[in-house]
């Protein structure tokens, strides 16, 4: 197979159609957030700022952020340490149950939020809990296990467990191996799947739309405000949004490449 | 001490050693065990009987076995002219992803070197992480009245109108499903194909192969678990899916997730709703299941 | 009998992986500071050995004792035992200086006594200077000599050592081979070290346990093993041989004769009872044979006529097949004697001393 091609090939072509595919809508998006005119799309009759203005002046979308950043936080913190302490079970010693357990653990993730919501509803209806972002929260947390334990089982497997041998070698008992060499391997791991986390946990909609109380989270929000009204101050909260998840790619990006070494 | 006893001592540290590994690795998996319980498996449970009870007016349940809930959802013309569309077009969806990925992953994997590969990787992943609602929210620019689509057509001098069934309708929330779930299918199918060896590919291309025949012979069957496995998380996602037919179907395309998120929350008939959804499941699984046996296909 | 306890005692030790016994009823005596070397085929169960000496896997039965204290009864924290792995083990995420430092660090040990025995670890293993350097830029040989240091800077009484030097290169191998045997001299503690390289336990042991199939076939000193092994496979697991399978002509006081084929030979009686009639092997080690163009030979030794069959040049030997008769020998010649071509006619002499009789294995040996 020769690598030199006189014409870029069809295949070159396709891809690069599909990439355009998969990036225009958003960049349309970014576009219009800065229209100085009232509509959602066309016609864009020049830049302007107000539409940024018009969210980061509005309670409800301030609110709303906070309200997301308390869940994703929690949400990160409870899944971060119960998945570290399950992934390490998993793949530490074969025991009869652990491929049932790692099954049990993993499933959610392919499961539609739309039951995980109304499962979760029919619950707390049944047995009287109030909404709030607890029962949020909760939703959220299911959703999310899935996702870090795999980062963090593949990020074991992957793990030299002669290092931990060589170290209880030297006299340092399970907690001080795990706490002096385990845990800084896997570190960058673990940060990259706690980002991952709460990108997932930020962005969900499926499941907290059947389990929201008084408080609403920015997604839910947005979805609100799509449906009811022509407000293109969605644009502009869009564009945030984006922005902030390139800033979250970057960080994880960068840890995983801190990986390969 | 003697020195029998000592041997004895040793052995059942052996047992203790063993016996103490269990319950620290059991003490480990349990935290997240409890979670996935607590969360999903116990209301699943109570969803399941909820299917089987009777409703009293909005949000409020009789303690009555019965088989309403299933005999309703299963006999209603309704529901099963909307389950039909809700799959169809999730199966559509779902083909249209692996196929439309496949070029795209073929060339990401063996036509790009290294550097631009990971590149390329990049960004799909990039695409992954923008907010799902943002993408969805994006069709209204480009395929509402006043979208670039209309506005192109217009200044084109192809329509006079803008023509208002590209957004709300069947068509949208297609293009909208395949738009979010590409991604993944090109991710599956990338590193499904990452596992062939590229010699494998000159070997056959030596041994006369057409460029078709290579592909149908070797790595549709090589890629086949990573074909599968694509379609049917974007099967389900889709079909499970009520917020993208509720913003960009209008009203003549409901899904059944639709009719599922309605009995809850418009209609307060949570146990329609459980059987629906219990019914929905059933069918999930019976597909995975059948998709499952096609992973070993050999090929045309 | 009752003897002075050894300082490093298994008595009678057995482990089990799924019903299948990797060692056997295993029992050494280990001298404080020896050079002990496990020699072995692969999956004679010399690392298992070696891990429960180490307090990572512990018997099934029997016991280890050092200096009279059962090992796994001691918490693991607590044994005066540390092994150098086949891998690099260092930690990656520390430099030099810290991952010497760290068994010391546990122990809470002072800044400044740290600082001086991680100082004095890193000069006896020959990497002085080297304590800011990270473990990435080290090469394999430096690796396993802070490996090394490591594992004496917490002056343990027994140093265990996994074919530490299996994955490096031939020179570097011999390199460190000498070395090791310095450090040994210098620590004067007790080393145990598992390879499946006869050449390597050969420099270096004071006294080489030769296993198979879980069990030891022969303990002894490097020559005794080389020059009298207990059995068909020590003798053809150590050194270079020409292995003969003849039977018993004749038994006289002090020697047996051996026929082979038309030819009968002298060789000294072995340890075990002979009778005429018995199979038994004749071993003949290619560097105990001589090569020459004389078709007569001295009286008192053994001799045989063919022609050379292949001539190879083996980097420190010549190495020469000869084809005599419907059977082979090779023999190893210094470089510097002179080369004979393929088709001379040879004649290939011994001196009956240098030929070992033994009979022929059974599956399994014990001692």
């Amino acid at each position: 197979m020769t690598h030199r091609r006189p014409h870029v090939s069809g295949l070159a072509v396709y891809t690069v159609l599909l990439f355009l595919f998969l990036f225009a809508p958003i960049a349309f998006v970014v576009l219009f957030s800065f229209n100085k005119t009232a509509g959602l799309t066309f016609p864009f009759h020049g830049f302007s700022l107000r539409w940024y203005r018009a969210v980061f002046s509005s309670p409800t979308y301030r609110e709303s952020i906070v309200a997301s950043l308390r869940v994703a936080l929690i949400t990160v913190v409870v899944v971060v340490v119960v998945g570290t302490l399950a992934g390490i079970g998993l793949t530490r010693h074969a025991f009869r149950g652990s491929g049932a357990a790692r099954g049990l653990l993993l499933f959610p993730a392919a499961l539609p939020g739309l039951f995980v919501g109304i499962a979760l509803l029919s619950f707390f209806v049944q047995t009287k809990v109030t909404l709030s972002l607890w029962t949020v929260t909760a939703g959220h947390l299911v959703y999310v296990l899935p996702y870090f334990v795999l980062v963090v089982t593949s990020r074991l497997q992957r793990f030299d467990y002669l290092l931990e041998e060589a170290a209880r070698d030297l006299g340092a008992g399970p907690w001080t191996t795990f706490r002096r060499v385990t845990l800084p391997l896997i570190a960058p791991s673990l940060i990259a799947g706690a980002l991952v986390v709460f990108s997932l946990s930020w962005d969900e909609v499926f499941i907290t739309f059947f389990t929201i109380g008084a408080q609403n989270t920015l997604p839910l929000v947005i979805y609100s405000t799509v449906k009811q009204s022509v407000d293109p101050s969605v644009n502009a909260i869009s564009t945030l949004l984006l922005a902030g998840s390139l800033v979250f790619i970057f960080s994880v990006r960068r840890l995983v490449v801190d990986l390969q070494q | 001490m003697t020195a029998a006893a000592v041997a004895g001592q040793i052995g059942s540290i052996n047992v203790r050693v063993r016996r103490r590994r269990r319950l620290v690795v059991a003490g480990l998996v349990a935290p997240a065990l409890l979670v996935v319980c607590g969360a999903l498996l116990v209301p699943a449970l109570n969803l399941i009987v909820q299917s089987f009870l009777e409703s009293s007016g909005y949000g409020g349940v009789v303690y009555h076995f019965t088989l309403s809930n299933y005999l309703d959802a299963i006999r209603d013309p309704t529901y099963r002219k909307v389950a039909w569309h809700s799959f169809g077009l999730g199966a559509l969806a779902a083909l249209i992803c692996v196929v439309a990925g496949y070029p795209a992953a073929y060339f990401i994997t063996f036509r790009l070197h290294h550097r631009w590969r990971n590149l390329a990787l990049f960004l799909v992943v990039i695409s992954l992480f923008t907010s799902y609602l943002v993408r969805l929210y994006a069709w209204y620019t480009i395929l509402g009245g006043n979208g670039i689509v209309n506005t192109a057509l217009i200044h084109l001098g192809v329509v006079k109108h803008p023509l208002l069934f590209l957004l709300f309708s069947r068509w949208a929330v297609l293009i909208a499903f395949v738009n979010v779930f590409l991604p993944f299918s090109v991710l599956m199918l990338t590193s499904a194909m990452q596992n062939i060896r590229p010699e494998l590919l000159e070997n056959a291309r030596d041994l006369g192969a057409s460029p078709l025949r290579t592909f149908s012979r070797i790595v549709l069957p090589l890629t086949m678990t990573g074909a599968v496995g694509a379609f049917t998380y974007t099967f389900i996602l889709t079909s499970g899916d009520y917020i993208t037919p509720s913003l960009l179907g209008g009203t003549s395309s409901t899904s059944l997730a639709n009719i599922v998120s309605d009995e809850f929350v418009a209609l307060g008939n949570r146990q329609a709703g459980a059987a629906i959804s219990c019914v929905m499941l059933l069918i999930f699984f019976t597909v995975y299941l059948s998709l499952s046996r096609l992973e070993r296909w050999k090929g045309i | 009998m009752i003897e002075a306890p050894s300082y490093l005692r298994v008595e009678s030790a057995t482990k089990l992986f799924a019903g299948v016994a990797a060692v056997r009823d295993f029992t050494l005596d280990i001298a404080d500071g020896e050079f002990v070397s496990l020699l072995g085929p692969s999956g004679c169960g010399k690392t298992t050995l070696l891990r429960m000496i180490g307090g990572f896997e512990f018997p099934d039965r029997g016991r280890i004792l050092l200096e009279g204290k059962d090992i796994p009864l001691m918490p693991a924290h607590k044994r005066p035992v540390n092994m150098v792995f086949q891998r690099v083990t260092l930690f990656p995420h520390l430099n030099v200086f810290e991952n010497i430092a760290f068994g010391l660090q546990l122990k809470r040990t002072s800044k400044d006594e740290i600082r001086r025995r991680v100082g004095d670890a890193l000069d006896l293993v020959r990497l002085p200077g080297f304590a800011e350097r990270a473990v990435a830029t080290l090469s394999g040989g430096q690796a396993q000599r802070v490996a090394l240091a490591r594992a004496i800077v917490n002056r343990p009484k027994v140093l265990l050592f996994d074919e530490p030097l299996s994955a490096l290169d031939l020179q570097i191998r011999r390199e460190l081979q000498v070395e090791l045997k310095d450090i040994h001299r210098e620590l004067r503690s007790t080393f145990v070290y598992v390879t499946h390289d006869q050449e390597e336990a050969m420099t270096m042991s004071d006294r080489i346990v030769v296993m198979r199939n879980g069990v030891i076939l022969q303990v002894g000193d490097p020559i005794e093993v080389y020059r009298a092994p207990a059995s068909l496979f020590v003798a053809s697991f150590v050194g270079n041989p020409n292995v003969w399978a003849g039977t018993v002509a004749a038994v006289q006081n002090g020697s047996v004769a051996v026929s082979v084929g038309d030819r009968t030979f002298p060789a000294p009686t072995p340890g075990v009872p002979l009778r005429v009639g018995d199979p038994v092997a004749l071993v003949l080690r290619a560097e105990a044979l001589s090569l020459s163009t004389r078709m007569t030979a001295a009286p008192e030794l053994c001799a045989a006529e063919g022609t050379v069959a292949d001539v190879r040049f083996a980097g420190t030997v010549v190495s020469y097949r000869v084809q005599l008769g419907d059977r082979q020998l090779t023999v190893s010649r210094p470089p510097q004697a002179e080369i004979l071509h393929e088709g001379a006619p040879v004649t290939v002499t011994w001196s009956p001393r240098d030929s070992i009789l033994l009979p022929p294995d059974e599956d399994e040996r014990t001692p």
